[in-house]
């Protein structure tokens, strides 16, 4: 990534971003939003979080390399949300999907 | 340093401590894959301390690394982005006791986790004043842009292979996405939102492919409020949410 692309993505998205965090504040003030509304901006961030997991966990390419090789990972995820349901810690779910990751990836 | 100042310090470390540990833990992987993507310490810090979202900083580093072209990385990162409107628009109406400045300084700056412990600090009545919302944004932030560019200046020097720093995004969205209402529209959106990316990828679409995905999961998770649930028929609140 040369420097120049780097600024344009940082640039684009900073102020996308920021956008984002400003506008409803100054918008919002004293000032309610539709139903419909609030409920469409609700199923953003599962939409958004279940299209980023299947984007790294399925490719059309997945199984070329062996069945294990493609289920690994989906295995590796279901290792995260169990700690997930025991722990609700970000912290041990990003420490307990590496360490599933190697160590499912040894076997 | 005054005694109020102090204890308003103390009070945000004691907040803010768990979520410094885990951006730690979290960023030095960010910045090792971000280094793979060519990006420098000082990139890192720039982009840690003033874009403040793992997810999309994992991200423009996964997709780069896939070849994604550049404007589908930004759409991608904008998609994912506009959750942070949500947050926004819960946080207000709290942030109106605080001045017009400051509500601005705290929305510009908060991540996802200082987001949830303000917010919940603000609407259980606690004491927690623009200074403690802006000192947690802070610590936070440095830690977060400190750790990247501490990652990125580690993966120049030591081979961590991509999949494995990589996953470990992939364990902050699966643990995101558990972390959503266990209703039924959540899971219709994010049912929707997967199979949208398989169907996209599986037919050479994959560029726009997470963008695309997390508009469908949106329709399909207003339209499973639609669809009555089984044995609901004139019930009132069967719409599953």
């Amino acid at each position: 990534m040369s420097t120049s692309q780097f600024l344009v993505l940082w640039l684009t998205s900073f102020a996308f971003i920021l956008a984002c965090r400003v506008v409803p504040v100054v918008a919002l003030r004293g000032r309610p939003l539709s139903p419909r509304v609030v409920e469409a901006l609700g199923y953003i961030p599962p939409a958004a979080f279940a299209a980023l997991v299947a984007n790294d966990l399925l490719s059309p390419t997945m199984f070329d390399a062996g069945a294990w090789t493609g289920l690994m990972p989906l295995v590796a995820a279901g290792v995260v949300v169990l700690v997930a349901w025991r722990t609700r810690s970000m912290l041990w779910c990003c420490v307990a999907g590496v360490a599933a990751y190697v160590l499912l990836s040894l076997v | 340093m005054q005694e109020g100042t102090k204890t308003t310090a103390r009070e945000v470390l004691a907040a803010a401590w768990p979520v410094m540990l885990s951006y730690v833990a979290v960023g030095l992987p960010c910045g090792v894959l971000a280094a793979k993507a060519g990006m420098t310490p000082l990139m890192n810090f720039v982009l840690g301390f003033s874009f403040l979202s793992g997810g999309g900083q994992f991200m423009m580093s996964n997709l780069w690394l896939a070849g994604t072209p550049l404007f589908s990385i930004i759409a991608s990162v904008a998609a994912i982005s506009t959750r942070f409107a949500l947050y926004s628009a819960s946080l207000a109406p709290h942030l109106r006791r605080f001045g017009r400045r400051q509500s601005l300084a705290i929305a510009c700056c908060y991540t996802e986790e200082a987001y949830g412990i303000t917010l919940s600090r603000l609407t259980s009545g606690e004491a927690w004043t623009a200074s403690h919302a802006l000192g947690l944004n802070v610590c936070v932030q440095l830690t977060w842009a400190a750790s990247c560019a501490a990652g990125a200046a580690l993966g120049s020097v030591v081979d961590i292979p991509t999949a494995i720093a990589g996953f470990a995004m992939t364990s902050l969205f699966v643990y995101l996405l558990y972390a959503q209402p266990h209703a039924r529209g959540t899971a219709c959106a994010a049912l929707g939102a997967a199979a949208t990316v398989a169907l996209c990828k599986w037919n050479g679409l994959g560029g726009v492919a997470v963008p695309l995905a997390a508009l469908v999961g949106v329709a399909a998770g207003m339209a499973s409020g639609i669809v009555p649930r089984r044995g609901s028929c004139g019930r009132p609140g069967g719409d599953g949410r």
